[in-house]
């Protein structure tokens, strides 16, 4: 695989927060404008993927986790826009900063697929119907490398292998229609991996599946990643998924970061009031009676979204004069674990 | 069909019976619409809904549980069996094979709540008209005032204002919008309400409310529910009993925590274990993941459905299809299973340290 | 089962419990209406048809003169120049114009209008003219507009071949081309819904005899079909007639695709569980039609009807232009563009076809206002 340096291709040139990082989002904020008005549906958000992890984003409909992927890849609908942040991605020896490439633009195109791949909950929107999953696979390695047919031919088999497919050599010349539900699952991913990209975004991939389908997937992505080592965003709204895969997490609400740290500190020790809300919300797979205790009220509307913690309208903590003043500032309460809440401070000049 | 389940209307406590009901699609092809085959989509299904009780029917998708709870509703019309329904001590009606205006009063007191509540309320229609239809179809109320009145109450009782109902749909969220659909399945008082996948459209933090909300009209209302789900996370807070189904067929049948807790039937031990939990402890537990995908109904292998995917399959399940058992002693709650191997095999459940067998065995 | 929590859209999952009630308790029309009043396009071209229609209506008011009236000398006379300045370069707050004197060109024998710069004839509003009676009820003799002096004539957009205010013939024209739309898709209306519905409530043999029939229609070349059927109607027959029998002719293809759309509509709804909860309440098949499946897609059915009008505008047109619609002496748009077949009347007299103007300008429209109905006729799609 040749990369060609960025420079030459009229990459941005930034550079990564720190020196181990794969992917640094800065303060990403990705608004949608509409006749009704404009939706906040990423309002500053802040993360960080070292190469090889794998991150969780999870939240409720409409918090702005599919969003943040889209601006990742700047896959965004027309109209959606980046409207402040940086998005820092380590290209070969360069870094370039995604939020403010041309989404059309060389660049992206070279980075998506080969650099950074995505997997969809619908594994039908991914392949045209009309063309084989070698033909797409197939083209989609000559794209982005310089290889002959009959070696990209033999790669392509080669991941279908690797993702559990039953027959790849048969498998390589079928339609998706001909395939199930689960089969269509590894194709895509096998598909997504065609050229071995540094990071793979999946985007509730497991949503749509059965749970024995969902738990053949996450086994198959556990084991794609400890084979081809690549990063993985995990976007779900299943907290379930999130722990099964997961090394750190990241909670949204509103298009806002509400928690973040590993899967551990966060599940076991829950600090944002809606992290704990959620924890509780969820039936669990435990012998004998777990009462479950709901979070009060429901997501407000995107275009009347309350000022302060976006939070605070369903808070069972919440602090008149402090929450609904403004944005309660990111504070660490242990090594890497971050809350976005007042109980933890932020709050000495409101009060 | 099985000796262990009681023939109907003998069972005491049981509101609605289910006796060997089956419902098959034909598959047609061609102009002239030939029959080319059947989808089995339930085949031979009886048990018994209890007065009182939540029982849930929970599946993969194609198992039947939406089809077998339409078909008790009439909804559907089934291919064969009979659903008996009864209220007190009165005699047992066969619902299958009733009239257009018995059943019309019989569905007063079988009301259904749907999974989207997007699709499930007209979006033309306020919500004192959206819940006050079944009332003034069934003519139980005599002025407009009345209707307001009762609509009202539907509407604190599902814990939203009644200043609301002059509103549409669609000033509400998910959450909302299914607590409007159970005020008007409840606007009748009914005995029996059936939840298909009623809370599987929802966010975790409202299926919460729509999950505590189902268990508090219960106990307020005496209502029995059918709950008719895939999640066996929520089938496990919610239902008192649990009815596994796979490929058109009930595998295994029990008491909710016995059923969790030690599975009879090798389906129900893989469903347990695939479903993801919220712990990172239990990360790197051992699973089982099960091969392939869920049988097709249109094209069934032959023997026990399951065999191709079950890690204990034997060449007594290729040939013959396993009859629902009883494995529970006289006098303790019944827990029946369709297993040749039900009573030999030692399956895991929730909680289980460590599963039997390695999954490389299989 | 398939989980469907997070495919909902960021707007759909809106709770609109900080919006204001007004939106909270609005109808259905009522969120049609808003939401088409935000489509700007939609709603100039609602008043550029509102202006159309009204001049339609007041005709008699609107033209300056007499549709039939016509002055020889001013066969194919060119429009005026409406002036404010005058030649020794004196503004006017009262524009006028000068009027035509006609020459012969001495090698071509072409007639040459040229403006008789010494007289000046001002306009006026509400001036006195040729008499005549409004909807054959009203008698008068004042027009909207025209020349302070009644004996003169204001020559807006020129004269037809024989001396006929071209102006005045297209106001007079915008009668029968904007109604025969409007009569004609409320017969493809009437007979879509009603055999459409049929189609679709009924099902099985009925529903597939009448898709056949459909299909077949469809299949028929609408132009060769419509100029056999116009050949069939016997010349003598007076306008009003004639009329009717165009747009019946008109309808018997432009039906065929509304009972589809019905048809295809009740079968989707059929499916809403909205649909499914109301059987299971005990509603009668009739309750369900009227009060469920009607409702659910009329606002549809509007806009459809509306994208549907524009194709009768050009039909009449079509066929009058070819000589198979109406005839003189009945007016349309048609009729007037007829006049300017010839290449030669073209190249010397191209205002004759200003009446396409016309017919483009209020099929625009028409297809703007239907574009915006179709948008807005689904309210709920991401309210």
């Amino acid at each position: 695989m040749t990369i060609e340096s960025p420079r030459e291709t009229g990459a941005a040139v930034a550079s990564l927060p720190s020196d181990d990082l794969l992917l640094s989002v800065r303060n990403l904020r990705t608004h949608f404008f509409s006749r009704e008005g404009v939706v906040k549906a990423v309002d500053g958000v802040t993360f960080d993927v070292k190469p090889g992890e794998i991150l969780g984003i999870a939240g409720e409909s409409g918090c702005g986790k599919s969003v943040t992927s889209q601006s990742i890849l700047r896959i965004l609908p027309k109209n959606g826009k980046i409207v402040d942040g940086q998005i820092l991605f380590r290209y070969g020896d360069q870094t370039v900063d995604l939020a403010a490439e041309d989404p059309d633009g060389r660049v992206m195109r070279d980075i998506r697929g080969q650099e950074i791949a995505m997997i969809f909950q619908e594994p039908m929107t991914a392949f045209s119907p009309v063309h084989t999953i070698g033909n797409q696979i197939i083209e989609t390695i000559r794209i982005h490398q310089q290889v002959t047919k009959e070696e990209a031919h033999d790669q392509a088999v080669e991941m279908l292998r690797r993702v559990g497919m039953p027959n790849p050599a048969r498998n390589i010349d079928e339609f998706t229609f001909n395939l199930s539900g689960g089969m269509r699952q590894r194709a895509m991913v096998a598909l997504s991996l065609a050229c071995q990209p540094k990071l793979l975004i999946a985007d509730e991939p497991t949503t749509a599946v059965d749970v024995t389908i969902q738990a053949q997937m996450l086994e198959l992505l556990r084991d794609i990643q400890a084979d081809l080592g690549m990063a993985i965003i995990m976007i779900t709204h299943d907290l379930g998924v999130i722990a099964e895969l997961t090394d750190r997490v990241m909670i949204m609400y509103l298009g806002k970061e509400v928690e973040a740290g590993t899967v551990e500190n966060v599940f076991h020790r829950p600090q944002h009031p809606y992290t704990r809300g959620l924890l509780s919300s969820i039936p669990k797979m435990e012998p004998g009676r777990v009462e479950i205790e709901p979070i009060e009220g429901s997501v407000p509307s995107p275009y009347a979204m309350p000022s302060g913690c976006k939070f605070h309208t369903r808070c069972t903590e919440f602090m008149a004069g402090v929450c609904e003043k403004r944005d309660p500032p990111l504070i660490e309460v242990a090594g890497g674990h971050e809350v976005s809440c007042f109980l933890y401070g932020g709050r000495e000049d409101l009060e | 069909m099985t000796d262990a389940i009681q023939p109907a209307g003998r069972g005491d406590r049981a509101i609605i019976s289910v006796r060997n009901l089956v419902k098959y699609f034909p598959i047609e092809s061609g102009l002239l619409r030939r029959q080319v085959g059947l989808v089995k989509a339930v085949d031979d299904v009886s048990f018994d809904l209890n007065d009182g009780e939540t029982l849930a029917l929970v599946g993969e998708s194609g198992c039947g549980k939406t089809t077998t709870s339409h078909c008790i509703i009439q909804a559907q019309r089934p291919t064969a069996g009979e659903v008996h329904f009864r209220i007190g001590d009165t005699r047992p009606v066969d619902l299958t094979k009733m009239e257009k205006a018995d059943l019309k009063k019989a569905r007063r007191n079988i009301r259904m709540i749907y999974q989207d509540p997007y699709s499930s309320l007209n979006p033309r229609m306020t919500l004192l008209q959206i819940i006050g239809e079944p009332l003034k179809i069934h003519g139980q109320v005599k002025s407009q005032d009345e209707l307001r009145a009762r609509v009202s109450d539907l509407l604190r009782l599902v814990r939203l204002d009644p200043s609301t109902l002059n509103r549409y749909p669609h000033a509400f969220s998910g959450g909302q919008r299914q607590r409007i659909a159970i005020a008007r399945a409840l606007s009748l008082s009914p005995k029996v309400v059936i939840a298909d996948e009623a809370v599987s459209a929802l966010d975790v933090s409202v299926q919460a409310q729509i999950l505590n909300l189902l268990k508090e009209l219960q106990r307020e209302l005496g209502l029995t529910y059918l709950f008719v789900a895939h999640n066996l996370a929520v089938v496990k807070y919610e239902a008192d009993r649990v009815a596994v189904m796979y490929a058109g067929k009930i595998v295994e049948i029990g008491e909710t925590e016995e059923l969790y807790t030690c599975p009879k039937h090798p389906y129900t031990e893989a469903l347990i274990s695939a479903a993801p939990n919220p712990d990172p402890d239990t990360k790197n537990r051992p699973r089982i993941v099960l091969t392939g995908d869920v049988a097709d109904p249109g094209n069934l292998p032959g023997g026990c459905s399951f065999h191709p995917r079950c890690r204990y399959a034997e060449d007594l399940c290729k040939q013959e299809t396993p009859p629902l058992m009883e494995l529970s002693a006289a006098g303790e709650p019944s827990h029946q299973s369709a297993c040749h191997f039900a009573d030999r095999l030692s399956l895991a459940g929730i909680g289980a340290a460590e599963l039997t067998t390695d999954r490389d065995a299989a | 089962m398939t989980q469907t929590a997070d495919v909902r859209t960021v707007q759909t999952e809106a709770v609109a419990e900080q919006a204001d009630e007004r939106v909270l308790v609005a109808s259905q029309w009522q969120l049609v209406r808003w939401r088409f009043l935000q489509h700007k396009l939609a709603v100039i071209s609602l008043i550029v048809l509102g202006l159309f229609y009204s001049v339609a209506i007041f005709a008699e008011f609107v033209a300056p003169y007499d549709p039939t009236e016509f002055r020889e000398e001013l066969t194919l006379a060119p429009p005026h120049k409406i002036r404010f300045v005058d030649p020794e370069g004196n503004f006017h707050l009262r524009p006028f114009v000068h009027p035509f004197e006609k020459t012969l060109d001495e090698v071509t024998y072409a007639a040459i209008f040229i403006e008789d710069e010494t007289v000046m004839q001002p306009l006026g509003l509400f001036v006195k003219g040729d008499p005549y009676k409004l909807w054959g009820l009203f008698e008068s003799d004042i027009h909207l507009f025209g020349l302070q002096d009644p004996d003169a004539r204001l020559s807006l957009l020129g004269q037809d071949t024989v001396g006929r205010d071209l102006f005045t013939r297209i106001v007079y024209g915008s009668r029968i081309s904007l109604t025969i739309g409007l009569v004609g898709v409320a017969m493809s209306f009437f007979l879509g819904i009603l055999i459409g519905g049929l189609s679709g409530y009924l099902g099985g043999t009925v529903d597939m005899v009448i898709q056949r029939i459909i299909e077949s229609l469809r299949a028929l070349p609408t132009l060769p079909l419509w100029m056999a059927l116009s050949i069939a109607l016997p010349h003598d027959w007076p306008v009003v007639r004639t009329y009717f029998f165009i747009v019946i002719i008109l309808s018997t293809v432009g039906w065929t695709s509304i009972a589809r759309v019905v048809r295809g509509r009740f079968f989707a709804l059929r499916e809403e569980d909205f649909v499914g909860a109301a059987e299971l309440d005990g509603a009668s098949n009739l309750r369900v039609i009227f009060r469920y499946l009607l409702p659910s897609f009329m606002s549809y059915i509007i806009a459809r009807l509306t994208l549907a009008i524009p194709q009768m505008i050009l039909g009449e047109t079509a066929l009058s232009f070819i000589g198979l619609g109406l005839q003189p002496p009945a007016i349309s748009w048609g009729v007037l563009l007829n006049d300017a077949q010839a290449i030669r009347v073209l190249a010397l007299s191209p205002w004759l076809l200003l009446p396409t103007a016309f017919v483009v300008v209020s099929i625009l429209a028409f297809n703007f206002v239907g574009d915006g109905l179709r948008d807005a006729s689904d309210p709920y799609s991401h309210v």
